[in-house]
């Protein structure tokens, strides 16, 4: 092949990562048969806290955050974590302006920055701050509410604003949103402290304009961007969340939005009952599922196949949209209707394509099979045998895990590595030493030959570390770089075979897609791995252990994984926390 | 002032600058009260025209056997400075859009970003001269630094500069104390901007009572430090919180220079960016979002570039940060003449030996010669690409406008444009100049345009020695001198950056 396909082989294995900084098994590279790989077991201790540094010239002064990309597996049970202040997400502080205001919907416009990701891949990091960007951007979305609140719509939200605009019809105003934007009913001084603030405001405009303010200082107060996990100390060490406090936690975790007016009454009045059962009630609604989704579209980034492009397939972005509708509809088929786990996810037999979808997978080089066609778009489909299985056969996994004019065995090995194996992360090396691309090369004609001659044949720095996940991804060799099945590449033969070691030490043999999922789905470590995922999202932490009381569950497979991530709500971490 | 002491009157001289800038102004359509404005602060300026700083990042490093200035006499293991060069003879020459504004043009060589970094992760210090690599240390960006130290407000704007779902570390390129999510959308710039050209200054009320709300959160801030005194973490996060509230009412007090147009400005690409993303959803979890699309990116880069143009003309921005991409972004650039995707395919391609001697073989000269230049012409080709939309749609303009500002100059006179990458050799991944295997010459890419004023000495290549990668720290110049000095030219006088050693020599005027 060109040497440019070469390169870019050589530039995943610069991209992908060489120089351990974890355990990682030792395993022999293949050649032109199956390649082999070790992979190690998972163990390793959560990583420390930065130390704050100082601002260069002017800067400011901030805060360190953990960033520990490595989950701790072995658990003997599950941990507390600290207390902290979380940041709301744009997403969640954009669903609570929408909710708590719903009158003037789609009269503003939220103008905030996006949210750094953390080392697990989610926007909803704990560790998330304000910095002047985003305290600017927050001021300028609260001016937008505001100005649109005391238009037209304030007549109907507020009557007194017109019979009798004044101190009391403000104090009327705040006692309403005052609970819902804190989360719990405003203390006294509170209180005090925003009509002082409307009452000076008033003497230097109007009524309207000072309850503007008034509206932005309460949408910007540090009561409402952050949700409160401090608690109070109740001894041995451990502090107990607030009956508010978790009421809290449970619509931002469970429903992405601010806790309703009932739940914040049922917090006040004790009432709250049983969180996991909040939470699967809550799970169950449209704002539920969507929260869980999202979960999803961050651990896969499948969704992120919208904004790609396949030089080299036409009818590629004509269907991307449609990849990701078929992937949303999959995991609503599988996780909640069917109360599926990840062994579902991995190895259902069926898929939810668009009827232009079908057509397109049935395009593949060489492919004699046609995809069957849904009685409508994203309804239900058998999957032609030999032809994938599951959630990592479907184009938006397969595209976004692939160069644009090539497929990619490292990527799509790496998944498998790091998101079901949890294996810890490696570190690339500093530069990719320069390779000899003057000599004739004999039998490199597929990818699967590029790869294992650069990774394995190459000096021991790449292939050391290459040779434990490319083999993985040599199973998928048939799917090409825009998800669709291919009988060959080119009018080469195709050898998607391999044999890996497992985590749980036993050895994989395989033959496809099908063969290595399969084998993958049996393997324990999987369900660790996705309680751990679960747990980072849902609690905005990386420390270790946190969801640990579900992994039982969720490997014997009692349970799927949508009544895993609504019994983190029982975990010890939901409504308590370890003192500092 | 002591009694019976008159405050000092402006001298005859300042009274006729004061005049002709004046009325330079007025023929070049500014309005009366801008014009008076302009006049009065060129005065207080002295003679110093306003002063513009531009920062364009161009991701994944460079091919140095396409890259190079030609220089006459060049050693690259010696320290000099030299004016004998060309830019467009080194093979593709991929700053040969450069040429025709060589007498504006500095080139870099043999500087270093100090300290370990990933490959490409590195990018979230190289502009503030730190070594940090995680993603919450604070750190400050060299142009925010700037910003700062002249009370302007930058603007930083971005083309695709980050994953779609949210601010990864390899689009933390720029800083300020937390990393800057580059504004995406040129429209909703250019309103911003220029939105309020003519339009009536806000109410007093509002500007007050704005500066009021700030004051209040800060002190609900300190309020709920005090509450969770102990806390150490919370107490941190409270504390960068409380700092940029107080930023956020700093900024309120900030006097952007006065506009030099006084009507709205039509930029092509910004209005077919605003008609064509018109509806968006923002979608930060996904790919649906007209701003992070692959296939828009060469439009919002030119809309970018376009806004920056006129940004810097109307005096609106005097510090902007542009950032296209994101380090790692694998679009395909087929577009630009370059199939292949830019990180993967077109930057890690393997630099190809010229084995014909003298060069590829042990002991070879320290020269470029050494590569055989047909390997990485793709990579090269889109590296130029960048170039070329930098010159055609900034500098040129900048070079051949007259500055209203400061008669006689043209605006690129009283511009900087530093332009870097987070990287050298695009496939070494060098944070150091370095002798790159075979024998090549291997600097970070780093180039200013401009003149600042009059500070800076250009039309050189300013030259640091380069040295085996084990030794080249040893003997490299640290990126931060280059901000040091670009500081200075810039008039902040006092700046400093982790890592500084000086001004870099015989480039300050």
């Amino acid at each position: 092949m060109t040497s440019r396909l070469t390169m870019a082989g050589l530039a995943l294995a610069a991209a992908a990562g060489c120089a351990g900084a974890g355990q990682v098994g030792t395993g022999t590279g293949g050649n032109s048969g199956p390649g082999s790989g070790g992979i190690g077991n998972t163990s390793g201790s959560a990583g420390g806290t930065g130390t704050a540094g100082s601002g260069a010239g002017t800067g400011t002064a901030g805060a360190a955050g953990s960033s520990n990309p490595n989950f701790q597996l072995a658990c003997s049970g599950p941990s507390m974590g600290r207390p902290f202040l979380r940041l709301l997400t744009p997403t969640e502080l954009t669903n609570t302006l929408s909710d708590v205001f719903p009158e003037v919907k789609g009269m503003w416009t939220a103008s905030l920055p996006a949210s750094t990701i953390s080392a697990h891949g989610f926007d909803n990091d704990g560790s998330a701050q304000v910095g002047a960007q985003l305290a600017g951007a927050i001021r300028d979305t609260g001016v937008a509410l505001g100005t649109a609140l005391v238009g037209t719509p304030l007549a109907t939200i507020l009557p007194c604003s017109t019979s009798s605009p004044n101190h009391a019809c403000a104090e009327t105003f705040l006692n309403k949103y005052g609970q819902r934007l804190f989360r719990r009913p405003i203390t006294t001084a509170e209180h005090d402290k925003y009509l002082a603030f409307f009452d000076t405001s008033m003497g230097k405009s109007d009524f309207k304009t000072a309850l503007k303010w008034m509206t932005v200082a309460m949408i910007q107060s540090p009561n409402t961007l952050y949700r409160s996990e401090i608690g109070t100390d109740s001894g041995g060490g451990m502090r107990q969340l607030s009956p508010y406090e978790v009421a809290t936690e449970l619509a931002y975790t469970y429903t992405g939005s601010t806790p309703t007016d009932s739940l914040i009454s049922m917090a006040g009045s004790g009432s709250l009952g049983d969180p996991t059962s909040v939470a699967k009630t809550m799970l169950a609604t449209t704002a539920g599922k969507q929260t869980l989704q999202r979960f999803f579209e961050q651990y896969l980034s499948y969704a992120t196949v919208t904004s790609i492009q396949k030089p080299n397939i036409s009818t590629f972005g004509s269907v991307s949209d449609d990849m990701v509708q078929e992937t949303h509809s999959f995991i609503d088929q599988i996780v909640f209707q069917n109360a599926g786990g990840l062994k579902s996810l991995l190895t259902a037999t069926t898929t939810n394509p668009s009827k232009a979808l079908a057509t397109y997978y049935g395009t593949g080089n060489a492919n004699t099979v046609a995809f069957p066609t849904p009685s409508a778009d994203y309804a239900s489909v058998t999957r032609p045998s030999g032809q994938g299985i599951g959630l990592l056969a479907q184009g938006s996994f397969l595209a976004t895990h692939a160069g644009a004019d090539t497929s990619s065995p490292t990527q799509r090995g790496l998944f498998i590595f790091y998101k079901l194996f949890c294996q810890p992360k490696l570190t690339p090396p500093a530069n990719v030493p320069p390779l000899d691309t003057t000599t004739q090369m004999t039998g490199i004609n597929t990818t699967r030959d590029r790869y294992e001659m650069l990774h394995a044949g190459m000096n021991s720095t790449c292939s050391y570390c290459h040779k434990t996940f490319d083999p993985i991804g040599f199973g998928f060799e048939h799917f090409d770089e825009g998800g669709r099945y291919r009988a060959k590449e080119k009018t080469f033969d195709i050898n998607s075979s391999g044999m890996i070691s497992a985590p749980d030490g036993s050895t994989i043999n395989f033959n496809g897609e099908e063969d290595l999922v399969t084998a993958v789905a049996n393997q324990p470590v999987i369900h660790q791995c996705m309680s751990a995922y679960l747990a980072a999202f849902a609690y905005g932490s990386d420390e270790a252990c946190l969801g640990a009381s579900q992994v039982t569950a969720l490997q014997s497979g009692s349970i799927g994984i949508a009544e895993a991530y609504a019994r983190l709500a029982a975990e010890p971490h939901f409504t308590q926390r370890s003192s500092q | 002032m002591p009694l019976g002491r008159r405050r000092s009157e402006p001298s005859r001289a300042e009274t006729a600058v004061n005049r002709r800038m004046f009325m330079k102004a007025l023929a070049l359509g500014m309005s009366v009260p801008a014009a008076m404005r302009l006049a009065k602060m060129a005065t207080a300026a002295t003679t110093t025209a306003p002063k513009r700083l531009l920062v364009v990042f161009i991701p994944h490093g460079t091919a140095p056997e396409h890259f190079m200035p030609k220089v006459t006499n060049y050693n690259p293991l010696a320290m000099a400075n030299y004016t004998d060069f060309a830019l467009d003879q080194t093979n593709v020459s991929i700053l040969a859009p450069l040429q025709p504004y060589r007498s504006y043009v500095n080139v870099y060589q043999g500087f270093q970003y100090p300290g370990a970094a990933d490959t490409h992760t590195g990018i979230v210090n190289c502009l503030s001269g730190t070594q940090y690599t995680d993603t919450t240390t604070a750190r400050t960006s060299f142009e925010q630094v700037i910003a700062q130290a002249l009370k302007v407000k930058p603007l930083i704007l971005g083309a695709c500069s980050h994953i779609t779902n949210g601010l990864d570390l390899n689009g933390m390129l720029f800083w300020n104390g937390t990393p800057i999510d580059p504004e995406k959308n040129p429209a909703k710039a250019f309103d911003a901007l220029f939105g309020n050209l003519g339009a009536a200054p806000p109410p007093n009320a509002d500007v007050q009572l704005s500066k009021d709300l700030q004051a209040f959160t800060i002190s609900e801030i300190q309020g709920l430090q005090t509450t969770l005194q102990g806390l150490t973490t919370e107490e941190t996060k409270l504390a960068t919180h409380l700092a940029s509230a107080q930023q956020v009412l700093a900024d309120q007090n900030t006097v952007m220079p006065p506009s030099a147009c006084t009507m709205k400005p039509m930029l092509t690409s910004v209005e077919m960016v605003r008609s064509q993303s018109n509806g968006n959803v923002p979608d930060p979890g996904g790919g649906n979002d007209y701003f992070y699309m692959e296939k828009n990116f060469p439009l919002l880069f030119a809309a970018q570039l376009e806004l920056v143009t006129q940004a810097i003309m109307c005096n609106a921005a005097p510090v902007i940060g542009l950032m296209p991409m994101y380090a790692t972004c694998n679009f395909d650039f087929t577009f630009a003449n370059a199939p292949g995707s830019h990180h993967l395919t077109l930057s890690h391609t393997t630099p190809g030996w010229n084995t014909t001697p003298p060069y590829g073989q042990y002991n070879s000269p320290v020269d470029i010669a050494n590569l055989n230049p047909m390997t990485r012409m793709p990579f090269a080709i889109a590296q130029k690409w960048f170039w070329t939309q930098l010159v055609t749609k900034v500098i040129a303009p900048l070079a051949t406008t007259d500055d209203p500002a400061a008669p006689g100059t043209k605006i690129l006179d009283n511009t900087l444009i530093y332009v870097m990458s987070e990287i050298g050799d695009g496939n070494d991944h060098n944070r150091v100049s370095e002798i790159l295997y075979p024998q090549t010459p291997d600097s970070l890419p780093l180039v200013t345009i401009g003149k600042a004023g009059g500070a800076i000495t250009a039309g050189q290549v300013v030259q640091f020695p380069v040295a085996d990668k084990s030794t080249a720290g040893n003997v490299n110049r640290p990126a931060a001198d280059l901000y040091l000095t670009i500081a200075k030219a810039m008039g902040v006088a006092n700046a400093t950056f982790p890592g500084m050693t000086g001004v870099v020599p015989g480039v300050l005027t």
